[in-house]
């Protein structure tokens, strides 16, 4: 009688063996990673969770100052504060995930050297705290939209059929956060160099995104270059969809979500490559 | 006569390689710069003056073929002096690195004790941790929820189970560590030099 393994250990050949139903479960982990991360985030903080509340609105208050008022950009006739508000939780939302996640390895490494569980868990945990972080943010943006609807003199805004899609939305955000996380948390487990890159890409990746300017600002040529920048796609419809601004470009939504999905794929693929050896080079 | 059902640890050929001197320049730049001198048969600028210069096959062969059957039951000990492997091998076991050839078969929930209360968060108390550290040691929160009380009585810091760790004594702290480790119910149980934990009283358990 053939007799039936628990486990068998081997050195991994296989490149496809991604490991997935393992991950799975493992899934009070993952939950209780996030309910971790939450809840040490802002110990011993003053404003505690408060501070979820005031980035996204000192951002905006920023954004609003230097690129209204100062550059004197067009918001697509909606209210600056808000227009900015909601491109930078999408934002957040996106970048944060990825430089949370692209610190997996050499952020964990004096865990993942001691005891084994399927390394996958720590950066889905990250990004399902990110849009938890999202979530509140979210709700900010919705309190103050009702707030700017009330105010006089104010320009018109209105939420479209658009909005409905946001759950997509959010969840692409945090994909490719997530898949171009995990792909430079690879990497880095041998060359740190990218751990300086990300730092300072981020925030110039900002500015080759929609966020703080309105994709119709741009034209011919390089609208098509910016709509190649998977993220772009994806704020241009949140905005759309919740203030009735800018464009819906189908087409480039599309495209990003098949950038999306290959950038997860290649990242699952290497994270899964590194992972077995990791702590050999690390 | 042992039949093969009562194996619980089968390792066939095992062999695990480490690479000697060091592996890369830990910088991309770096890296590109010896392979490239590397490709024109120039000395490598990155290299130590004087120092020997590894080969890149220069290889270190930390474990060279263990064949080891452990049976259900068993206790097996390993013995060695210094840099013999035992480390390793007990990496292998608990998965922590994988092997360079060879496989281990496993039959039965493995858990490894390399060191307790991996993932222990100071800001966290003492019960969160536990849920913590055992569902990083596999265990199921259900599984926890069931043994939570038998936990926190073999701690013996009943007391301070709503505190965050990072207020504990060592003591207290690594009592409650290993309470959680020694609940988990396996079939396989590796430890490396970590029973030196608590009073007199406490290792009695």
């Amino acid at each position: 009688m053939q007799k039936q393994w628990t486990a068998v250990i081997k050195p991994k050949k296989k490149l496809l063996d991604l490991n997935l139903k393992e991950t799975f479960k493992y899934r009070d982990l993952i939950w209780l990673f996030v309910t971790r991360d939450i809840k040490t985030r802002y110990k011993q903080t003053i404003l505690g969770p408060l501070w979820f509340v005031i980035q996204p609105l000192m951002a905006s208050v920023i954004h609003t100052l230097v690129f209204g008022n100062i550059a004197g950009l067009s918001t697509d006739g909606v209210p600056q504060f808000l227009f900015y508000l909601a491109g930078s939780i999408t934002w957040a939302l996106f970048s944060g995930a990825l430089t949370a996640t692209s610190n997996t390895f050499v952020g964990n490494a004096h865990v993942f050297g001691k005891v084994y569980f399927p390394r996958l868990t720590t950066p889905i945990a990250t990004s399902l705290t990110q849009i938890f972080n999202f979530l509140i943010q979210f709700a900010i943006f919705g309190v103050t939209a009702i707030v700017f609807a009330f105010l006089p003199d104010q320009p018109g805004f209105k939420v479209t059929w658009v909005a409905a899609l946001t759950p997509l939305l959010l969840i692409q955000l945090s994909v490719l956060g997530l898949g171009i996380g995990i792909i430079i948390s690879s990497l880095t487990t041998k060359y740190r160099d990218l751990q300086v890159l990300v730092g300072f890409g981020v925030s110039l990746l900002m500015y080759l995104t929609p966020v703080v300017y309105s994709a119709n600002t741009v034209g011919g040529k390089l609208y098509i270059a910016l709509m190649l920048n998977p993220v772009s796609p994806a704020i241009e419809l949140f905005r759309y969809g919740w203030l009735g601004a800018g464009s819906t470009p189908w087409m480039y939504w599309g495209i990003s979500w098949i950038t999306t999905l290959v950038v997860l794929f290649i990242g699952i693929i290497l994270f899964n490559k590194i992972e077995k050896n990791f702590m050999d080079t690390v | 006569m042992r039949s093969e059902q009562d194996i619980a640890i089968q390792i066939t050929g095992l062999k695990k390689m480490y690479r000697l001197g060091t592996i890369g320049g830990g910088t991309l730049q770096g890296d590109i710069q010896s392979w490239w001198a590397r490709v024109r048969h120039k000395e490598d600028p990155n290299s130590k003056i004087g120092a020997k210069a590894y080969k890149k096959n220069e290889t270190f062969m930390a474990l060279d073929g263990i064949d080891l059957t452990v049976y259900k039951g068993e206790r097996v000990g390993i013995i060695g002096h210094n840099g013999a492997g035992k480390s390793t091998l007990l990496k292998l076991l608990s998965r922590v690195t994988g092997p360079t050839e060879g496989e281990i078969k496993l039959d039965g929930r493995i858990s490894s004790m390399l060191e307790v209360g991996t993932g222990f968060n100071g800001e966290l108390t003492g019960r969160e941790n536990i849920y913590l550290n055992g569902a990083i040691l596999g265990m199921t929160k259900a599984e926890i929820d069931s043994k939570i009380e038998q936990i926190i009585d073999f701690s013996e810091v009943r007391q301070f189970i709503d505190t965050p760790v990072k207020r504990y004594s060592s003591g207290m702290y690594v009592k409650l560590a290993f309470a959680v480790a020694s609940h988990l119910d396996s079939e396989i149980l590796i430890m490396d030099e970590v029973l030196a934990v608590g009073d007199m009283a406490f290792q009695k358990k």
